[in-house]
Formats: structure tokens, C-alpha cells, sequence
């Protein structure tokens, strides 16, 4: 079933609304307030009821994550195309470094931004109904939006408890780097695709020298860091919040938890610990020649869609032979439609407390739906665009520079998508249970004491929680 | 005469005073209140009495934060305390040459954070300069920032690389001794040590206490360093890593911050107050006995 | 009583009491050798600091001791790609401006605590102290609703007004530096009739000068470094700071890979705080002149 979309922002403005419907029959789509300023709706006008007229001249702050000087130029692309389209509407642009304090005390101090495009998810906790961000489906639903328009994994990056709180902008998705120079030294020909190869294809390539040192590590769910021990456990299914984010999964989870984990430690069981955590002091900086990726030393490994551009910025053509596949999950074959790890995104958001929440409202719609633009964006900027319409225009220029977007980009856009979940003590659990993991591969934790730990975690902070909420 | 006195004190504090008033005080009442309260950004704050205290008791990882940071206190300072007096004494001169192993000494103490943290990551990894040094020894290197057992002294490495300002308030102090003094105690034939115990350091006590105190609000307030290093920067993970041996009374309370739990952070805040202050009287009872001055201070 | 010459060790200056020759060179090779190997364990971490300044793309953040390529164009690039004329500018307001604040509000209150004597005295003292024990985390919330209310959002006032209000830091290193002045100077003062602030104004402040600069460094170096402040009170691009700078261009270092170019940022971003140090020192260590009485 395809999905059309038509708003004001993007594509061919038609001077009213405008229904479409596919082959398929289902999908209707009227459009928001469109682009002319005079209210010039054609007679089939559905549901939008704010009359693009009614607003006077309006300037909005806008406060978004992006500093660089190239990305600056290009998000004013879109900043202009929305100010092109609404006449009334001017947006000043102010690009914050760091908002993570900035943000939460202008909204305490009643002074917020009118918009924010930020990277909030799952570390703000503030995806928590009414604290800091205005929840938008009663305005989506108003003007006749479809969440079509979006990838799936950029509805799921904005829920909280079924409430949406601003329109996603970009996805990170993550997948299975491979050097395939290295598995073929080692006699594999192609990249694992089930956990039993990928399992297979780690003891393969552990080179260990005559004097023990470590000098090649196959597969390891991230160097010891613990970078994404915890979002790995996704792939069993291990959830750690409820829904309304009031209740802790952890026990109701526990099998898969359990099994996520002895996943993990298998790998790491396969080296002495000790000499692995030698190898991994002695690793370069992920960013630069010098990384485990790109000079053999771990010749599959999972990581997020921006690395991408690394190995060919900083290996100069080495490795040769390089790809990206889906990471294979438990229940069988690699597919990107049947599971998609995400770990972050992007959104626009309204902050509470607002001067002008439709003018706001309409602001985020434009530039969430600027198709054109951020697809411009994006191809300087290098993360994958969550509205549709610019993925496909991403898609076509990414994939023709570098092949391996393909894989990214599919698996951003399937139904399957998986995203960190998010609850007011998501910050400290997940910094806690990170700790537990890391504490379990080491194997300072037996296997014994692993669900006792995992339930004990588990009933500290369902009352850490409880005082929260105020339950 | 009382009269006058009081209003010229009153004069002369007043730019504190209304600073305080003014830009201090509602902040500081705030986060009493919200200690007892549960308030995240945007919301209004929700009684809850000492639930946010209970709370922190209970937290299994407080001991180790304390710990953590009482280590890095008890073993840190003194070391910064004494390599920058060591210093400062060597260079207070105006000799040739002073000014530029001065200068090289306070070049590290300006250096942002996540400078010296690469910097030293550099220098530390296996296969690095360091272990390549010791290796021409014999010594095997260890893993510094992941071993839990390296991790605070090369993290207090690292903070007494940084003791440059220290070292400029010492040479501060230093400068001010009178000369009379120490030809006073060269007439009774006094030696170089003598003269250090019994002119200079009486002489500097006063900026040493200052430097004991901010050194341990300093260690119980920063987390900076210490996140940089624990490798919990890329991804944002407080775990105070290797194996919490990095986790201090700070990085702790950042957890609750970045869950935006001001009520939790706020007690946690206060509790750094009440332990702040108990060291901080302790200091200054204790110090009628080493500190001298000048004046006839109470 | 300040003396450019104050004598630590023996010298051939001393009428008094000179050691025996042999001692006198032991005394000075051991100095030597403790403020080398001091020295060297200093300089080495800046010196790969410089020399990683300098090396390729190819080479950033590698193990690599040497640079391949002397690359003196990365500090080209930095200069090309910061508008460093700008942000030096606004942050010199902002040092300069604040340390006057800090120099002019804080000498009259530490006075008070050191050299004025009256009832609760410490009290209050603790009290002073007392504001710097919690950290600003909890703090600055309120803040930036006492300043969003007073309209100076988007603005330095933050950043400068607060600095003529004595902060706790510095009114507690001067108060200890003018607890280590001797007392005859200020008590002849005042039965010559003197007023408090004429005590202060003439026999003090002269007597203090290397402690006052060091509160003045010492604040000139916070607003120098600080991120947090001017990150969440300027707004206007054109009014940024040489910290946020910094942290700008390491962030779009990060999305192009040329971390070579990072600690080329760190140097020029220190350089200047080095030149400001450079000429202080000299001032109140060997330029420091005698007023006052007494040597």
C-alpha cells in the first residue's frame, strides 16, 4: 500500500486541499493550510479548519542542534523554504550547542524557544506527558496529517505512552559492519546472517598470538565499553518500560533478559579477559586511521549509520572489501522488515509554555514535511531523513556515493523498528543496568546471581519510579 | 564609635550582600525546597518529605560514589597540595628562567577538559608512550583506564598535571613574605628547612587552608574530568567505568540530572552541603592550631 | 614589606650567613634537578599536544608519536574556519569586564573579614562559604529565572553584572591573602587617623597586589574557559564566546573526521590566557615595588 502525501510544504503546492487515494484504495490525505496567503481553498476542503489568514505576522525561535557551519547553511534551506510557504512566519535560527541545560531551564523559567529540533530521545525522560514538551496529536488529527508521511521508526522515536510529541526529523539506524577482506582470509565468503554463523564466523577470526596477546577479536557486541551492551538486548525482545512508562518490564522480561545476556558474555568467553581488555586499551580512536574497523582488528562490528563515511574518509580504500548488513537476530535470518534497531533520532518539538502554539504548530509541520530541503539537508549533514518524501530523494543520492547506505536506509524504513523506550528513571536504570552487564561479561556476576541482580535492580527502581510518579 | 563601625562594615560588605540577596538566595531556597519534593523541569514540585533522602540511602551505589570520592580527596590533595607548594617555592624568585618553568607549569591548568582527557588517553593506551617507557624499564604497563585498580590514581595523574592555578596562589603567598622575617631566623643560624617550617609555611597557611577547602568542594562538586575519562562521554553512560571504580558523589547526582530529577539531584546537593560543611568547621576549629595570621583573629 | 628579592635560599647577598660552598652547589644541582624533572613531566603530554597539532588527517588521534607532515596549515584552517577576531573580542569583554567586577566588589568584603573586626564575624564567613558548597547544577535554574525576569536573556549581563557582587571563590583567596599582611603598617595608619577605607585604599591594596592579581587571573581564566554560561545566555551568533567556539568546532570536526585539527583549537584557544599569565607574573613577582614601610 503506498502512501501519498500532500502538505503545504512539500512537493507541488496545489492551491487547496487536495484528496488522494492509491490503488489500494485506503489512504486519504487532505492538506494542511497551503501555501498561498490568501485563503484561496478549493471547494472540497475536508477537515482543516485554521484559516492561514488568521495569522498575523509572527517571528518564532527556533533552537536546533546544528552548529556547523556547513549544516548551518543548509538547515536554513529548509528555515527559508518554510518562511517561502508562510509568508507571516519568521523564524530565527539560533543554533545551540548543547541544550541539555539551556532547554529544561528556559522552560522552567517560562521563557522557552517556540521550537527545538533536538536529539532527545529516551534521554530527556521528558517524553513524559506534560513535563516539557507539548504533545501534538489533537493538532495532527485536526489538520488531517497521516503518519505515512514518516517512516514507521520515526512515529515510534516520537511516542510516549501513545501520545506523539513533535514530528521526527532523522534516524540512526544501526547494523552489522563487515570486512569482508578479512572474512575471506579466514575462509568465510560471505557475511553471517543467522546468530549461528555470526557466531561461528567470531571464533573464526579470533587470532590469538603465541604469548596470548590478542591479536584480532572477531565479533564483540561493542569493545568493552559498553556502548551498546543494553540496546543489543533488544534483539531478544528485552524491554525495560511498559507503555504509560510507569511500570518496570525487567522481571516480566526476565527469559529474554537473561538470554540477551548469555548471548553477550558467549562472545567475550571465547578470550581471556584479562588480555582482552589489554587489546581493547591498545585500540585507536574510532575516529580516526587508526580504527579497529577499518584496520582489521575487528572485522564485524555493530555500529550506527554515521560511521559510515569513516572508513573510506580515514582507510583510504582499505579495507577493499567492505559491507553493511542487517545484524542477524535470534529467530533466524537477517531481514530489515523484521527487526531494526534504532538508537537515536531527531524530532522537532514544541516546549511548553509556548507564546503561539498553533503558529509553532504550523512552523513544525512545515519543516517536518519540507521534503526537498531536507533531503538537502541531509546529504550534508549525513543522517537518514525520517519524512518519506526526503528519504527517497536522500536515498537515490546516498546510495550512488556510497552503496552501503542501501542497508541503512532499509532498515530505517521498516515496519519493525526498534527504539530505546523511555520512562522518567530511564537515565539511571539503563546507566545501572549497563553497569550490570558490563559487571556479568566480565563475569564478575555468575550466572547464578544474574536474575537475582536483575530483579533486585528491578525492585529499586519500580519504587524509585512509584515516588516519581506519585504512584 | 560602634555605630560608625557598623555602618562602615555594612559598607563594605554590601556588594556581597546584595548579591547574594539578589542573585543567591532564591536559588538556594529553591533547592531546599525541592530536596523534599518530587519536581522535574516544567512540572510543579510534589511534597514528598524525606522520600528523596530515603531514597538516596538506599542507593547501593552511594557508598561506592563516596568512597569513590573520598579517595580521590584523601590521596589527591595532598599530592597537588605538595607538588605545587614544591613548586611554587623553587620558582617565587625572580630568577632568569623562573618565568618560563612557571609558564610551563600553568599551561596545563587552562587546558579544557576534554584536551588534557584525549591527551592523556593518548598518553596512557597500551603501546602508547608511557607503557613504551616503561617497557624500556621492564615494567609491564598497566591498563590505567580500565583497570579498576589504576583508574583513580591516573585520573589523579591527571589532576596534578592540571595544578598550575594552585600553584600560582602559592606563588602569590609566597611573594608577600617579608624578607625581615627570614633574616630574623638566619641571625640564629637557622637552615634552609628551618626557615621553610617556621617562616614560609606558617606564612602561607592561610592560602593552604583556602586550597585544602575549594580542593575538596572541588572533588565532591566535579565530575568533568572524571566523566571524560570514565569513557562514558561517547555514550553518554555514567557507569563510572572500569567497574564504578570512577563513579564519584558528582557523576552520581549527574545521573539524576540528566533524568531531570531536580528533587533527587537537589538532595543530593544539600547531603554535599551537610558533608562540606562538617569538613569545613572541622578545618577551621582545627586550624587555630597550624594557621597562623597576622591579626589577633578569633 | 613586598620585597622583589625575597630570598628563600642562601646567597652571596646575605651579610649574615652564608653555607659552606660545597653545600651551596648541592643545594642548587638538586634544585635543578627536581624543577627538570618536573619540568619534564610538565612539558612531554603538551609537547605530543603540539606535535599531534601538527600532524595529518591520516595520522589524528593514532599512536603515531611523529608527525608524517609538519602540517603548520592546520592552524591556518583553524583561523579560516573560527571567526576567531570575533569571538576574541567578545570573550576579552567578558574577561575584562568581570574581572574588574571581581577585583572592585571583592577587595572591600574580604577586607571585612580579615582586617575589620566585629561581632559574628565568622559566622557570616561560613556563611560566604556556605554559598560555594552547592554546585551550580542546582542552582542555575533559578538563576536563569532571576535573569530571565530582569530581561537579560540573550545578553552578557549575566555573564558580567554578577561579577560586581563578590562570588564566595574570591572573596575567600583574598580574605587568606590579606590575612598574611602584618598588622603594624594598617594600625599606624589608622591612629594617623585614617579612615577603614583609607587603611584600604593605601596601605592594603598596595601590600596585596600579588594576591589581588591572582583573584584577577583567577577569574579572567573562568570567564576565559567558561562554556556553560555564554551556551545558555547568547544567543546571537555574533556574540559568542571563544568556549563555545571551541566546543562548536569540535563538533563539526566530529562530522568531518579532522580531529588533527582539535588540539590545533585547544592551543590557539590557550595561547592568549598564557600571554595574560605571562605578563602578570612578571608584574607581581619581580616588578612588584615597595611602598609602605618595613623590609
Amino acid at each position: 500500500m503506498s502512501i501519498v502525501v500532500v502538505a503545504g510544504c512539500s512537493g507541488n503546492d496545489s492551491s487547496g486541499s487536495a484528496e488522494t487515494s492509491d490503488a489500494g484504495g485506503s489512504t486519504v490525505v487532505s492538506a494542511a493550510p497551503v501555501s498561498e496567503p490568501a485563503d484561496t481553498r478549493a471547494p472540497d476542503a475536508t477537515t482543516d479548519t485554521t484559516a492561514k489568514a488568521e495569522f498575523e505576522p509572527t517571528t518564532l525561535t527556533l533552537w536546533a542542534g546544528v552548529t556547523d557551519p556547513e549544516g548551518t547553511v543548509a538547515f536554513q534551506g529548509i528555515v527559508d523554504r518554510c518562511e517561502t510557504d508562510n509568508p507571516w512566519l519568521t523564524i530565527d535560527f539560533v543554533g545551540k550547542d548543547d541544550m541539555s541545560t539551556a532547554l529544561p531551564a528556559a522552560i522552567e523559567a517560562g521563557n522557552p524557544p517556540d521550537l527545538v529540533q533536538a536529539d532527545f530521545s529516551g534521554q530527556l525522560a521528558g517524553i513524559d506527558a506534560g513535563g516539557l514538551i507539548e504533545p501534538i496529536d489533537d493538532l495532527f488529527a485536526r489538520d488531517g496529517l497521516d503518519w505515512g508521511a514518516f517512516v514507521p521508526g520515526g512515529k515510534e522515536l516520537v511516542d510516549f505512552n501513545g501520545q506523539h510529541f513533535g514530528l521526527p526529523f532523522s534516524l540512526d539506524s544501526a547494523a552489522l559492519f563487515y570486512n569482508q577482506d578479512a572474512l575471506t582470509a579466514a575462509g568465510i565468503d560471505a557475511p553471517p546472517a543467522t546468530f549461528e554463523e555470526l557466531f561461528a564466523a567470531a571464533e573464526k577470526l579470533l587470532a590469538v598470538n603465541a604469548d596470548g596477546t590478542i591479536e584480532r577479536v572477531g565479533f564483540v557486541p561493542d569493545v568493552g565499553d559498553g556502548s551498546y551492551a543494553l540496546f543489543l538486548t533488544r534483539l531478544f525482545g528485552a524491554t525495560m518500560f511498559s507503555d504509560d512508562g510507569a511500570t518496570i518490564t525487567i522481571t516480566d522480561n526476565l527469559d529474554q533478559w537473561v538470554a540477551a545476556l548469555q548471548w553477550q558474555k558467549q562472545f567475550f568467553d571465547l578470550m581471556d579477559g584479562d588480555e582482552f581488555s589489554r587489546w581493547a586499551d591498545g585500540l585507536g580512536s574510532y575516529d580516526s586511521a587508526d580504527n579497529f574497523f577499518i584496520n582489521g582488528q575487528l572485522p564485524l562490528y555493530f555500529e550506527g549509520s554515521y560511521f559510515i563515511t569513516w572508513p573510506d574518509r580515514f582507510g583510504e580504500g582499505k579495507p577493499e572489501n567492505w559491507g553493511v548488513v542487517p545484524m542477524p537476530g535470534p529467530d533466524g535470518v537477517a531481514d530489515a522488515d523484521e527487526l531494526s534497531l534504532i538508537p537515536s533520532g531527531n524530532f522537532f518539538m514544541i516546549p511548553t509554555g509556548v507564546d503561539n502554539l498553533d503558529a509553532s504548530w504550523e512552523a513544525l509541520k512545515c519543516m517536518a514535511l519540507a521534503g526537498d530541503e531536507i533531503a538537502a539537508f541531509q546529504q550534508v549533514y549525513g543522517n537518514i531523513p525520517a519524512n518519506v518524501a526526503a528519504l527517497d530523494i536522500f536515498e537515490a543520492a546516498a546510495v550512488a556515493q556510497i552503496p552501503e547506505y542501501q542497508t541503512f536506509i532499509d532498515l530505517a524504513r521498516s515496519p519493525a523498528a526498534v527504539l530505546p523506550d523511555s520512562a522518567v528513571v530511564a537515565g539511571a536504570l539503563r546507566d545501572e543496568v549497563s553497569s550490570l552487564i558490563l559487571d556479568y561479561r566480565r563475569g564478575d556476576l555468575s550466572d547464578d546471581d544474574l536474575r537475582g541482580a536483575l530483579e533486585d535492580l528491578q525492585a529499586r527502581y519500580q519504587e524509585e519510579l512509584d515516588l516519581e510518579l506519585g504512584n | 564609635m560602634a555605630r560608625r563601625k557598623r555602618w562602615t562594615v555594612l559598607a563594605f560588605l554590601s556588594p556581597w550582600l546584595i548579591g547574594v540577596v539578589v542573585f543567591v538566595l532564591y536559588p538556594i531556597i529553591n533547592s531546599l525546597y525541592w530536596s523534599f519534593t518530587v519536581k522535574r523541569y516544567g512540572q510543579p514540585a510534589r511534597w514528598v518529605g524525606l522520600g528523596n533522602y530515603r531514597l538516596l540511602l538506599d542507593n547501593p551505589d552511594l557508598s561506592m560514589a563516596l568512597k569513590n570520592t573520598a579517595y580521590l580527596a584523601v590521596l589527591g590533595l595532598p599530592i597537588r597540595l605538595f607538588i605545587a607548594i614544591l613548586a611554587a617555592a623553587l620558582l617565587a624568585r625572580p630568577r632568569r628562567g623562573n618565568g618560563a618553568y612557571r609558564l610551563l607549569f600553568y599551561v596545563p591548568s587552562v587546558l579544557p577538559a576534554v584536551a588534557s582527557g584525549a591527551l592523556f588517553f593518548f598518553l596512557l593506551k597500551q603501546g602508547g608512550p608511557v607503557a613504551s617507557l616503561l617497557d624500556l624499564f621492564g615494567i609491564e604497563a598497566p591498563l590505567w583506564f580500565r583497570d579498576p585498580d589504576w583508574a583513580k590514581p591516573a585520573l589523579i595523574m591527571v589532576g596534578t598535571w592540571a595544578l598550575g592555578d594552585v600553584m600560582l596562589i602559592f606563588l602569590a603567598g609566597l611573594v608577600d613574605i617579608p624578607r625581615s622575617l627570614y633574616e630574623a631566623v638566619e641571625i640564629d643560624g637557622a637552615g634552609r628547612w628551618a626557615r621553610f617550617r617556621y617562616v614560609t609555611l606558617p606564612m602561607i597557611s592561610p592560602v593552604i587552608f583556602f586550597t585544602i577547602l575549594t580542593g575538596v568542594i572541588g572533588v565532591l562538586q566535579s565530575f568533568d574530568q572524571a566523566f571524560v575519562l570514565s569513557q562514558g562521554a561517547r555514550k553518554g553512560r555514567l557507569t563510572g567505568e572500569p567497574d564504578g571504580s570512577l563513579l564519584t558523589y558528582a557523576m552520581l547526582q549527574l545521573r539524576y540530572f540528566q533524568d531531570g530529577r531536580i528533587g533527587v539531584a537537589s538532595a543530593m546537593a544539600w547531603v554535599m552541603f551537610l558533608i562540606t560543611l562538617v569538613i569545613t568547621v572541622a578545618l577551621m576549629t582545627s586550624r587555630k592550631r597550624w594557621v597562623h595570621t597576622s591579626t589577633e583573629n578569633a | 614589606m613586598n620585597s622583589a628579592t625575597t630570598e628563600m635560599a642562601p646567597s652571596s647577598t646575605s651579610r649574615r650567613y652564608q653555607q659552606p660552598r660545597g653545600r651551596r652547589v648541592l643545594l642548587l644541582v638538586g634544585r635543578h634537578s627536581v624543577l627538570i624533572a618536573l619540568a619534564l613531566m610538565f612539558a612531554l603530554p603538551l609537547l605530543f599536544m603540539v606535535l599531534q597539532s601538527l600532524m595529518p588527517i591520516t595520522q589524528a588521534k593514532t599512536t603515531a608519536l611523529w608527525p608524517d607532515t609538519i602540517e603548520w596549515g592546520n592552524y591556518r584552517t583553524v583561523f579560516d574556519r573560527i571567526p576567531l577576531a570575533t569571538y576574541f573580542v567578545n570573550t576579552l569583554k567578558v574577561c575584562v569586564v568581570a574581572t574588574i567586577g571581581t577585583v572592585v566588589s571583592c577587595v572591600p568584603v574580604a577586607y571585612a573579614f580579615s582586617h575589620l573586626r566585629w561581632r559574628g564575624r565568622t559566622a557570616v564567613f561560613v556563611l560566604v562559604l556556605s554559598t560555594m558548597m552547592l554546585p551550580y547544577q542546582v542552582l542555575f535554574v533559578s538563576q536563569y529565572e532571576i535573569f530571565t525576569s530582569l530581561g537579560w536573556i540573550n545578553s552578557i549581563l549575566p555573564l558580567t553584572v554578577p561579577a560586581f557582587f563578590a562570588d564566595a571563590f574570591s572573596i575567600f583567596l583574598l580574605r587568606q591573602f590579606f590575612l598574611t599582611l602584618p598588622t603594624e603598617v594598617m594600625d599606624a595608619a589608622r591612629i594617623d587617623g585614617a579612615t577603614e577605607f583609607g587603611v584600604l585604599a593605601r596601605v592594603v591594596v598596595p601590600m596585596a597586589r600579588p594576591g589581588i592579581m591572582a583573584v584577577a587571573l583567577f577569574q579572567f581564566l573562568f570567564s576565559w574557559s567558561d562554556f556553560f554560561g555564554p551556551n545558555i545566555y547568547l544567543a546571537d551568533e555574533k556574540s559568542l564566546t571563544l568556549a563555545v567556539g571551541l566546543v562548536r568546532f569540535n563538533t563539526a570536526l566530529a562530522k568531518t573526521g579532522e580531529s588533527n585539527l582539535t588540539m590545533a583549537a585547544s592551543v590557539v584557544f590557550v595561547l592568549p590566557i598564557l600571554v595574560v599569565f605571562f605578563f602578570a607574573q612578571k608584574v607581581f613577582i619581580e616588578g612588584v615595588t615597595l611602598t609602605g614601610t618595613k623590609g
